[in-house]
């Protein structure tokens, strides 16, 4: 029991530095292309509905990509930030990046219903069927070499560095020199 | 019968050289014809407005003056205003203005769309005007739109710009196949296979 709980542990490390990294990434220098079959902007409020077939391509030092069926954005036009956004489902993101070492580190999580993020609170939320998958996580987490998790709802705490999933499925592959066996679990 | 005294004959004669000299006045100045204004080509010169007023011409709701054209609503309150570079014809068979080479503003409250076209045509009684040729639309926070032609809804208070539209403001680009500007509602609408390209 113990010894699931060190590998959850690592895995949720992994997961969550996966997020850390991409949430550092936004606010670094990069080129957003959103593809939408409408754009409806509010200049009283900033806010910024965007639906049919919603695509997000992200390039910087790392490339991300969102699709969902709409999405929602809450922004300052003044200053031109993003305040905050939803995404209805279903929704993907898949994101690539690299460490210093060049290792490469793979992520795709989804769900069916929404997924959330506020600048304000920095937490970001994936409600419905939420999947996250990290594979490279050795470029984050050295023991790791993959992690997945299921559930019916993640949010992750950007500021406060936590994971909570609610009915949560975690699968964790280590990496060969650790060699544990893979475990399952809900915790 | 008395005969009819000098004096009443001569009261009567003033009295008539008055009123001759008022409806002389008043109504003559009214029936003079309108002398052609700027570089404007005119048809037959459509009823006189009684808001006529010296060196303006009032079309149905339309001011011309010089260059410059402006729709007024039923209180007089400024609709749009227009000035041209080009051309300026006014119609009488269908009741319309069209003008080239056109920077057309429209001001509400603390915003002001300022639409530059090549073709504008507009009708002396209010209703839609509509832009042709290359479409360069600013608003008074510097952004900018183009598009291939547009038109504003004067009921709806919308301008509504189709074909190759682009947006640029800031570190914001978009481009799409319609626009709609809602300046009532300050809202912006794209429709039509969008895409938003922003630096952050």
């Amino acid at each position: 029991m113990g010894y699931r709980r060190v590998i959850l542990g690592l895995a949720a490390a992994a997961l969550l530095a996966a997020a850390v990294g991409y949430a550092q990434h936004i606010k670094k220098g990069s080129v957003a292309v959103i593809r939408s079959e409408e754009l409806d902007l509010d200049l009283n409020t900033g806010s910024t509905e965007m639906t049919g077939n919603v695509r997000v391509d992200i390039k910087g030092s790392y490339t991300a990509t969102m699709t969902a069926s709409s999405v929602s954005v809450a922004a300052d036009l003044e200053k031109a930030q993003v305040l905050s956004f939803e995404a209805r489902g279903p929704v993907k993101l898949v994101f690539d990046t690299t460490n210093k070492e060049g290792k490469p580190l793979h992520v795709v999580a989804s769900c069916s219903q929404k997924a959330t993020f506020s600048e304000q609170t920095m937490i970001a939320t994936m409600e419905g069927n939420a999947h996250a998958e990290v594979t490279g996580a050795e470029a984050v987490v050295s023991q790791i070499e993959s992690a997945k998790y299921d559930g019916d709802s993640m949010t992750i705490d950007l500021n406060q560095r936590k994971i909570k999933v609610k009915q949560a499925t975690a699968e964790v592959h280590m990496a060969p020199e650790v060699a544990p066996p893979a475990e399952q679990g809900t915790p | 019968m008395k005969g009819i005294s000098p004096l009443w004959v001569a009261v009567a004669v003033v009295v008539v050289l008055a009123g001759a000299a008022i409806i002389y006045n008043v109504w003559g100045a009214k029936l003079a014809n309108p002398e052609p204004v700027g570089r404007a080509i005119y048809g037959k010169p459509p009823p006189p407005d009684p808001r006529t007023k010296s060196g303006r011409l009032a079309f149905g709701d339309l001011d011309v003056s010089g260059p410059s054209i402006v729709q007024r609503d039923k209180r007089g309150n400024e609709v749009w205003s227009a000035k041209t570079e080009g051309e300026l014809e006014v119609s009488d068979q269908d009741g319309r203005v069209a003008a080239t080479g056109v920077v057309w503003t429209l001001t509400r409250g603390d915003q002001t769309v300022t639409l530059k076209s090549g073709r504008m045509e507009a009708g002396w009684s209010g209703g839609d005007v509509v832009f042709g040729g290359d479409i360069d639309i600013q608003d008074a926070r510097g952004r900018r739109f183009a598009a291939r032609q547009a038109r504003f809804e004067a009921g709806t208070e919308k301008i509504i710009c189709e074909g190759g539209v682009t947006w640029e403001a800031g570190r914001y680009t978009a481009a799409a196949q319609t626009l709609v500007i809602d300046v009532k509602h300050k809202r912006l609408r794209l429709r039509g296979g969008v895409t938003l390209k922003a630096r952050t």
